[in-house]
């Protein structure tokens, strides 16, 4: 309300002033050049005087100084006729009393934000706080003493919480910085580092989780961390391990726990057999995958409704180049399978895959 | 409600300067007074309107008030208060509105001092500058509004530039742009003058001071932006030729061709075409030099294409007046009186010549400057026009001019006696070439050109000196009477002398230059590199904390004769909310020389690269432009330049006389 009032006055004090003009009707007088030329009079006379130009010189510059004189004289009376009409007067104080709101408030109501009030961050500091409030505020502390690590320590956290994972890894490498390298503060970096590359423990951040061990070699987060990144490279055998050290050690209900054991369930259909097999001397190893292969021939004797175990068993025979075993157990698997169409189908597939079957 | 007020004013603004441009220039038309007395109204209610709506930025930015998205792109709440205060023209919109608002202060000026003008010409001046101020408040409101409103407010700012963060900076726009619009008065003038088809010595009196103040400001805005360059870059130099430079070098050249010419003007009552040309291109060139900053078109003419609003608009405002007002001008000029005749040798031949010089500089560096622009935005090649191609063309234009310049000044009016002058000058032009050989004598071996250069400089100075002596002597008095007599002297011949002193003294200053010093090196703390005659060392490097910045600094002890005089401490700075880091050089002077320190990077082995320089008797350019500025300032104050303002108030008098 006290906006529009002002906007109001505002409008009406402009439209005022621009009236005021044409309510004075009585003509004023007006300056002519004359004194500009007695003044030009002056100055050739001093300079005369002074002996900077000789009489002659001086007489011709009067002459043409007087000169223009009469002309500005006579090109003012030309002019002199100056009219003031009532008529356009109205017309003009009409035009100003409808042009100007006319133009102002559309266009103001157009581009302007007349119910947002002022906000100035004196007024918004004390009112009550969000988590933005409250972190900007820190910030504005620690803009003023950036020595101080503790603040870098209490925001960093918030800063993993909203996402803003570049300022977490500038706040913790400032805290890490100013108090002094912990297992604790370097793992946290190495984490909000992880969270920026989108989960990839990049070398970078890998750094930091052997810093982090290097002074605290029970620093779990690390060592999550560092099973993870083993993981990554493709060294399952590595990362399961690692993770398996780590189960042991910790409440398998905390939340670490839980995605530990989310881990290990998913890394050891991957590796247990392979593992086992691959520690094994050369010759040890055949009569081993020969008697594994055994087993699941025998496994599915019995239980034949295994579309995966044939096919392994297929696959199997096939890298052992025991041709004639695989095609016997392709014809047995056909057979369990003959009322199933969508098995035999990825049977008959997989069977092309390996060239079997070609006989038939 | 303050920030709101303020959007509104500036609205209003907009409405008020269509109504002072219709109708005063309808009353010009009709002979009305009434209408005509409307100008100097409008004007003044312009300029409270302008002036209030910046006050209400100002103020959302002093309050930190992130509600305007203008304060939060460009202010910080740690931002110490000079910075925020100079943040509302550190940015595009801000700078606009204190352009448009600097605009309105020279109509509120021209309204107050200039009412003993004649009616018709004042209420025609007066109407287009309120023109200018619709276009660009328009142009404000419709592609640069400052007063855009952000909801919900976040709570803190992106920050200002941290190169923009420097004292330096926080002055140069304002006193540019004073320079720039100042321009503005002069082309209302011409005109004006167009319109009304009256033009005569008076009018270049009137339009004189208004000139003057211009280009003062103009001078000491570009010398202020040539100081900051020179110690916020760190590459050393003083003058990159830079398009942004050239912006403002091209008005500059112009407006000082410009206030020659109204001399002759006011004099002679002749050259009037011409004057009124100049008036329109010097105004002209500061519009070209506003669109080529503001317009994005210098980072990439590509990016102006991707982003054309805000170019297209100031384009749009760029061919209206420019196109305009020399159609107007072609359409009226002829229609112009020519007056007085003079013969080719003096004072108004050599301030013909003064002024050819002058325009074919200002072609020279008009091209250099948007020939790469216009090739890019025609063939897409890139090439860029530096310091070789001005080297080539701005200087055998400038030399000459400053030979000639002493001669000229001596010379008298209508015509005058070159053979007479030459002796007079005789004592100055000998002192001047003793000194050149002097300096060759003492440097041999050494540059060939700068020599030369400082005996200009000091031709200048001492052919200034020997015309004041001439003018105060007359034809031989007394010492006591002359020392009188050159007191008494108009302060516009004071003026003139002092400006082409400054003129001298930068001439000087530049040409030192020559002598400068530059390291390029590698340092490790402990370690000394001569610089000139100054040994310098690295005593270590350290990191600091400012109120909004973060800095890795080095320090230099400077030992001069075994003598430690002074430390250096360069830095380099990142500024909380920005990540680029931005150089700070570190200054020296001793004598009117300076040793100048820049650091980059630390590398590994713990070294620091460093630039260093040792630039004798630098400060003499920036102390010219002053000079020069003051000499300018001077001629202002002359009482006859203030006639405008005197007239109303002697009128009665003389009417009483006659």
């Amino acid at each position: 309300m006290v906006l529009w009032f002002s906007l109001a006055i505002l409008t009406g004090l402009a439209v005022l002033a621009l009236l005021w003009p044409l309510t004075r009707t009585r003509e004023a007088a007006e300056a002519d050049d004359s004194v500009f030329y007695q003044q030009e009079l002056a100055d050739i006379q001093r300079d005369a005087e002074r002996g900077l130009i000789g009489p002659a010189e001086a007489e011709a510059a009067r002459a043409e100084a007087a000169r223009r004189l009469i002309a500005s004289r006579r090109r003012d009376q030309g002019e002199a006729e100056k009219r003031v009409s009532p008529q356009r007067a109205r017309w003009a104080s009409l035009a100003v009393l409808i042009a100007i709101p006319a133009i102002a408030l559309p266009l103001y109501l157009r581009i302007a934000s007349p119910n947002l009030p002022d906000q100035p961050l004196a007024s918004r500091e004390t009112a009550p706080q969000g988590v933005q409030e409250a972190v900007a505020q820190i910030e504005k502390h620690l803009a003023q003493n950036p020595t101080d690590g503790r603040g870098y320590e209490v925001v960093a956290p918030v800063y993993m919480e909203m996402g803003r994972f570049d300022d977490a890894i500038r706040a913790l490498s400032e805290a890490a910085r100013l108090l002094g390298p912990t297992g604790t503060r370097l793992s946290a970096l190495g984490q909000a580092r992880v969270a920026q590359s989108g989960g990839v423990v990049t070398a970078e951040a890998r750094a930091d989780f052997e810093r982090a061990l290097a002074l605290d070699a029970n620093d779990l987060r690390a060592r999550y961390f560092i099973a993870m990144a083993a993981e990554q490279d493709g060294n399952n055998n590595k990362a399961l391990e690692a993770y398996r050290r780590l189960a042991a050690q910790i409440d398998p209900a905390s939340p670490i726990g839980q995605a530990v054991a989310a881990k290990i369930a998913e890394l050891q259909p991957k590796t247990e057999a392979g593992s086992v097999v691959a520690a094994l001397p050369k010759d040890d190893q055949t009569k081993m995958i020969r008697a594994m292969v055994a087993g699941l021939a025998q496994r599915l004797e019995t239980n034949p409704v295994d579309p995966d175990g044939w096919m392994r068993l297929i696959r199997s025979y096939v890298v052992l180049g025991e041709s004639a075993e695989a095609e016997a157990a392709l014809s047995k698997a056909r057979a369990a399978f003959a009322n199933n169409a969508d098995v035999l189908r990825r049977i008959n597939d997989e069977a092309r895959g390996l060239r079997l079957g070609i006989a038939q | 409600m303050i920030v709101e007020l303020g959007h509104y004013a500036l609205v209003l603004a907009l409405a008020i300067a269509f109504i002072g441009t219709v109708l005063p220039l309808w009353g010009v038309k009709t002979h009305d007074a009434a209408l005509m007395r409307m100008a100097p109204s409008a004007s003044l209610v312009l300029f409270g309107l302008v002036a209030l709506s910046y006050v209400a930025l100002t103020k959302a930015y002093l309050d930190s008030d992130f509600s305007v998205l203008n304060v939060i792109e460009n202010s910080h709440s740690a931002k110490p208060l000079m910075y925020r205060i100079s943040g509302v023209w550190s940015n595009h919109e801000g700078s606009m509105l204190l352009w448009v608002l600097i605009l309105a202060l020279f109509s509120g000026l021209l309204a107050w001092f200039g009412r003993g003008m004649p009616q018709r010409l004042f209420a025609a001046v007066l109407a287009v500058q309120s023109s200018i101020a619709a276009a660009f408040i328009l142009f404000l409101l419709a592609a640069s509004n400052p007063f855009t409103r952000v909801t919900p407010a976040p709570m803190e700012g992106r920050g200002l530039n941290p190169l923009l963060q420097d004292p330096g900076l926080a002055i140069h726009p304002p006193l540019l742009y004073v320079g720039y619009v100042g321009c503005s008065v002069a082309f209302s003038f011409a005109i004006g003058a167009l319109i009304t088809g009256r033009i005569d010595a008076a009018w270049a009196r009137f339009v004189r001071p208004w000139t003057l103040i211009a280009w003062c400001f103009l001078t000491l805005g570009i010398a202020m932006g040539s100081y900051w360059a020179y110690y916020e870059l760190g590459w050393g130099g003083w003058w990159f030729w830079d398009p942004v430079e050239n912006a403002s070098l091209m008005p500059w050249l112009v407006a000082t061709a410009l206030i020659h010419s109204t001399v002759v003007m006011e004099k002679r009552d002749s050259l009037k075409v011409w004057t009124v040309l100049l008036s329109i291109l010097t105004f002209s060139l500061s519009l070209v030099g506003t669109f080529l900053v503001r317009s994005g078109v210098l980072t990439s003419v590509h990016a102006f294409a991707v982003d054309p609003e805000r170019g297209l608009f100031i384009l749009g405002i760029l061919i209206v007046f420019i196109g305009g007002s020399l159609t107007l001008f072609a359409w009226r000029a002829p229609l112009l009186k020519q007056g007085g005749i003079f013969a080719p040798v003096s004072r108004e031949g050599a301030l013909v010549l003064n002024n050819l010089f002058l325009a074919a500089a200002t072609a020279a560096v008009f091209i250099g400057t948007l020939y790469p622009l216009a090739l890019e935005a025609l063939t897409g090649a890139k090439i860029s026009v530096g310091a070789p191609f001005f080297d080539a063309t701005f200087l055998p234009l400038m030399l000459p001019l400053a030979f000639i310049l002493p001669f000229g000044q001596a010379l008298a009016w209508k015509r005058g006696d070159l053979l007479g002058v030459a002796q007079r000058l005789a004592t100055a032009l000998g002192l001047s070439v003793v000194i050149t050989m002097i300096v060759y004598a003492a440097t041999w071996g050494g540059p060939v050109l700068a020599p030369l250069g400082i005996g200009l400089g000091f031709w200048l100075i001492l052919g200034s000196i020997a015309d004041i002596m001439m003018r105060a002597k007359g034809n031989g008095v007394a010492f006591t009477v002359a020392i009188k007599r050159a007191v008494g002297l108009p302060l516009s011949i004071w003026g003139s002398t002092l400006a082409h002193m400054g003129v001298g003294v930068s001439m000087i200053g530049v040409a030192c230059t020559a002598w400068g010093i530059e390291k390029i090196v590698e340092m490790k703390p402990g370690e000394t590199v001569q610089v000139g005659r100054f040994d310098v060392k690295l005593e270590g490097a350290g990191l600091r904390n400012g109120p909004d910045y973060r800095e890795n600094f080095a320090r230099f002890i400077v030992i001069d004769g075994g003598r430690v005089v002074g430390a250096l401490e360069p830095g380099k700075r990142v500024f909380t909310g920005r990540t680029m880091p931005t150089s700070e050089a570190a200054l020296l002077t001793r004598g009117l020389g300076q040793v100048y320190a820049s650091v980059g990077d630390v590398n590994p082995q713990g070294q620091i690269a460093a630039r260093l320089y040792w630039k004798p008797w630098v400060l003499f350019i920036w102390i010219g432009a002053v000079i020069m500025a003051l000499g300018g300032f001077f001629s202002v104050l002359d009482r006859r330049a203030r006639i405008a303002a005197a007239v109303r108030a002697r009128l009665p008098r003389v009417v009483a006389a006659e």
